[in-house]
């Protein structure tokens, strides 16, 4: 079945080149077997397989009304989700590596043609060919172990702790934000593009450190590791999405946060505190990839239903439809009940005090500060939504219809059912308190050993219960009477707005030390992303110390390159006696 | 079932009827202690049956949205009002819907819907309010997560209703580690309600931070805004009280569940007594000092989570 798939999307591929619409929607349709494929393997790759195939589905569909980018995104943005099919099916390290390469390159080719700067497909393809050969070396260890080109047991730890550095840098994991946010805001990728290069190709990289996890053996000190630096990735990239001024550079930012939320669930998995926690985990890095893989793309879809790409000065087509679906959409990427993102949340933090209690040592401080930092983060993430949300949809804007707006507002409302179909993912921790109103099968629990319950929640009864006592509400104090008029603006003229770069600014003057915030003239400037600019400095010193040196002692001189050959004839005689 | 039918009957019907009450009792007080004959008790109350009886006028740029919302925004809290022990010690129907840790996401929820309702308005001025409730909910929410997780790690459960057993052990309310997550959590009660050092009710414009979210709004909605933030104030000085600061006391049963009513207001007196005096001897931070305040409570609450494993470890 699967090479079944490959042929449709290649034959996608082919037809889009000469159609671009007839390519997109056998490109839906291909998704949709993809779908039905991740429902028959029934393990956790299945639901990485039918994240990926709806995320594919619903980008391919908008893609026949978005795409006005000439003949070459659509076999490019094709090629990408192929290259994605191969790496998720492979059953061999070279099938993941040529699906990962195939995945890579039309990326690279479609940010560099819709470049207004050069830099940002280099960097691009710079990280990813980094984390391309860190995921290469560990592979080949993996092979030399196993003596195996195929996913099989290992008996060594160090494949996965390469592979997952990796794998990491992709996910534009802390410090390496970069590699996320700047191809999709700098390199002014196109929305359906950066759909999946937001919500699928991250997702291939945390399915690659799932697999590779599940194959080796336990190594909690690396679980420690990564919970870390998923809480503080949370932490900085929502809040610099809060801060952000680029419509599609803010989500890009979001993703990094929920990719960051997914390796702390890793981290949890990693550190093995109990079985019970263990299995948990498990269950909270598919519920979180599949509340961050849906919810994104349906917010890509929104940054490209506007006009322009700053926040404050963008031009919007808005209608009441469009409105509830982003904001289910929105509300979900804030971690809020009764959406699936709100399950995703709970189970992480849960699962993270959870260990905490377990352990009670001085271990537990790790899973507390990173579920404190992450609690922050989160703070942060809803703040960046109601931005977003606000200056995309809600705040102000022209009255319209769109079938664009109709797409995302349909992924809206996929994912406030996901929420209550989440019991699906959490088979092993279901329950109920038939005494208490709530049946058997309807409430999710957190556990730490068998029968020992942390915590539980039922959002399928959140949802009931809010939309039933709406309706009480409603019926006891009965509907508005309402007259329009025209909003009091404290009398400055009305095209005067309170911009979204105004509704961040409290932040950027509050954490003015963390954010490098400085006001010049009658402007605030904020270095976003310091990690890069710190990254940037470095290499940028590199660089300049390499010329001295190949100035001064690689200059051609032929009594330098005899003192090399003897340096390095000392060197290796020594290396030679001490081992 | 019939008597835990009732006792669910009474605390949430307790929650939304007696709710207003402590808002008129403050607001007299602090007129008394500024030497003014102040409003009736009962002024809430009179203000929300006018306000439900007014046209409702709405800015030319909202939809059904902006109308609609505060219905779910005050449903919300009917819904904490079921799954946090505000009245009744005991679980009751629909409690386990969800934990503490989801009864913190639904305040969010609400607080969230509460924004984006507001900033459909179109307005400047409401915009300001958003973003400064939106600036501080980084602090505000992961202090209520955490001052939440301070019980369930000393407890070893995240469900509230457990407090009730540990009241028994009048020691272990003692404990460092309860005691600053008690005050951490006495200090977000503050932030959330909108009470002095950090905010003044009022029209003071520079320091305004949740009632400028309800500025654009009228009639119904507004009645039912102000209806959920009285229940808010209600539902997290309640958890203060129960869980953090004075468990004891509570009846059982459903006539034990009408007592509880009496009780929550003899112990609300309490609270509400430290209120009036921060109220009248405080002056208002500076706003952006108000990160500051916020940041001490959730070291503390941090604090209180790591004493509580290491001391125990």
């Amino acid at each position: 079945m699967i090479y079944f798939i490959y042929l449709l999307f290649i034959l996608s591929i082919f037809l889009s080149i000469f159609e671009k619409k007839i390519g997109y929607a056998l490109s839906a349709i291909t998704s949709i077997i993809f779908v039905y494929y991740g429902i028959t393997i029934g393990n956790i790759y299945g639901y990485f397989f039918i994240i990926s195939g709806l995320v594919w589905l619903f980008s391919s569909i908008f893609s026949i009304f978005y795409d006005t980018y000439g003949r070459w995104l659509s076999p490019l943005f094709i090629t990408s989700i192929l290259g994605m099919a191969i790496a998720l099916t492979a059953r061999t390290y070279i099938e993941f590596l040529a699906g990962w390469e195939i995945m890579t390159i039309p990326a690279y080719a479609i940010i560099g043609l819709n470049r207004k700067l050069d830099s940002p497909a280099f960097i691009f393809m710079g990280f990813g060919e980094l984390s391309t050969i860190l995921i290469f070396a560990g592979f080949i260890y993996a092979y030399t172990t196993s003596n195996s080109f195929y996913f099989t047991a290992l008996d060594t730890y160090i494949p996965l702790i390469v592979v997952t550095f990796g794998f990491m840098i992709k996910m534009g994991i802390f410090p390496f934000l970069v590699t996320e946010w700047l191809p999709i805001a700098h390199g002014n990728s196109p929305a359906n593009a950066s759909a999946i290069l937001s919500a699928t190709m991250t997702l291939v990289a945390a399915y690659g450190i799932v697999k590779m996890m599940l194959l080796s053996p336990d190594i909690p000190i690396l679980g420690y590791i990564l919970m870390g630096i998923g809480g503080f990735s949370i932490f900085f990239s929502a809040l610099y999405a809060y801060i952000s001024e680029h419509v599609k550079g803010l989500l890009a930012f979001s993703t990094i946060e929920n990719n960051g939320a997914i390796l702390s669930a890793i981290g949890v998995y990693m550190t093995y505190p109990t079985k019970t926690i263990a299995e948990f985990a498990l269950d909270v890095i598919v519920t979180f990839a599949f509340a961050h893989s849906i919810a994104k793309t349906g917010l890509f879809m929104i940054s490209g239903t506007v006009e322009g790409e700053a926040l404050s000065k963008l031009k919007i087509i808005r209608n009441k439809l469009g409105e509830i679906g982003g904001i289910l959409l929105a509300s979900s990427m804030s971690g809020l009940l009764p959406n699936i993102g709100g399950v995703a949340t709970w189970s992480l933090l849960e699962s993270l005090f959870m260990e905490a209690y377990i352990l009670h040592s001085t271990l537990s401080s790790i899973s507390i500060i990173t579920g404190s930092v992450i609690a922050m983060g989160e703070g942060f993430a809803s703040a960046a939504m109601i931005k977003f949300i606000s200056y995309t949809q809600v705040f102000k804007g022209i009255t319209g219809k769109s079938a664009k707006i109709t797409i995302f507002s349909i992924i809206g409302f996929v994912i406030l059912i996901l929420g209550s179909l989440s019991y699906l993912l959490f088979r092993n921790f279901i329950y109920g308190v038939p005494s208490l109103g709530i049946p058997n099968g309807f409430i999710i629990i957190s556990e730490y050993s068998s029968g020992k319950i942390f915590g539980d929640i039922s959002p399928f009864y959140v949802l009931i219960l809010i939309v039933v006592f709406s309706l009480l509400t409603l019926g006891i104090f009965g509907k508005p009477k309402v007259r329009k008029t025209n909003t009091w603006n404290n009398g400055i003229k009305p095209r005067e707005e309170y911009t979204a770069f105004a509704f961040a600014n409290n932040i950027r003057l509050m954490l003015s030390k963390l954010l490098r915030t400085e006001i010049k003239g009658d402007s605030l400037e904020t270095s976003t992303n310091i990690f890069w600019k710190v990254m940037y400095y470095i290499a940028k010193k590199y660089v300049s110390f390499s010329r001295r040196l190949a100035r001064s002692y690689m200059n051609s001189s032929i009594s330098w390159y005899i003192i090399y050959m003897i340096l390095a004839f000392i060197l290796i005689t020594i290396l030679v006696v001490i081992l | 079932m019939i008597s835990v039918f009732l006792e669910t009957i009474i605390q949430a019907i307790g929650v939304i009827l007696v709710s207003p009450l402590y808002s008129g009792i403050l607001d007299k007080w602090k007129a008394n202690v500024a030497s003014r004959k102040g409003q009736s008790i009962f002024q809430p109350y009179f203000d929300i049956f006018k306000l439900l009886k007014k046209e409702t006028t709405v800015s030319s740029n909202a939809s059904s949205i902006f109308i609609y919302t505060p219905y779910v925004v005050f449903s919300t809290y009917i819904v904490i009002s079921l799954v946090i022990p505000v009245v009744y010690p005991e679980p009751i129907l629909l409690t386990p819907t969800v934990d503490f840790l989801g009864g913190a996401l639904l305040f969010s929820l609400a607080g969230f819907l509460k924004i984006i309702e507001a900033m459909e308005s179109g307005s400047n001025f409401v915009a300001l309010g958003s973003a400064r409730a939106a600036s501080f909910s980084f602090l505000g929410e992961s202090t209520l997560i955490t001052v939440f997780f301070a019980v369930a790690l000393i407890t070893g459960t995240n469900n509230p209703y457990i407090e009730h057993e540990f009241a028994q052990i009048p020691q272990y309310y003692l404990a460092l580690d309860h005691i600053l997550a008690t005050v951490a959590f006495f200090m977000l009660w503050l932030f959330e309600t909108g009470k002095l050092p950090v905010e003044s009710s009022g029209l003071a414009e520079l320091g305004m931070i949740d009632d400028a979210l309800i500025y654009e709004h009228s009639g119904k909605p507004l009645a039912l805004l102000k209806w959920g933030g009285y229940m808010k104030q209600y539902l997290l000085g309640s958890v203060l009280l129960n869980v953090f600061l004075l468990p004891w006391g509570m009846q059982l049963g459903v006539l034990g569940a009408m007592e509880d009513i009496g009780i929550m207001f003899i112990k609300w007196l309490f609270l509400l007594f430290i209120a009036l005096v921060i109220d009248t001897s405080l002056a208002k931070l500076r706003l952006f000092k108000v990160q500051d305040f916020l940041a001490v409570a959730f070291v503390l609450s941090i604090t209180s989570l790591l004493l509580s494993v290491i001391q125990n470890a």
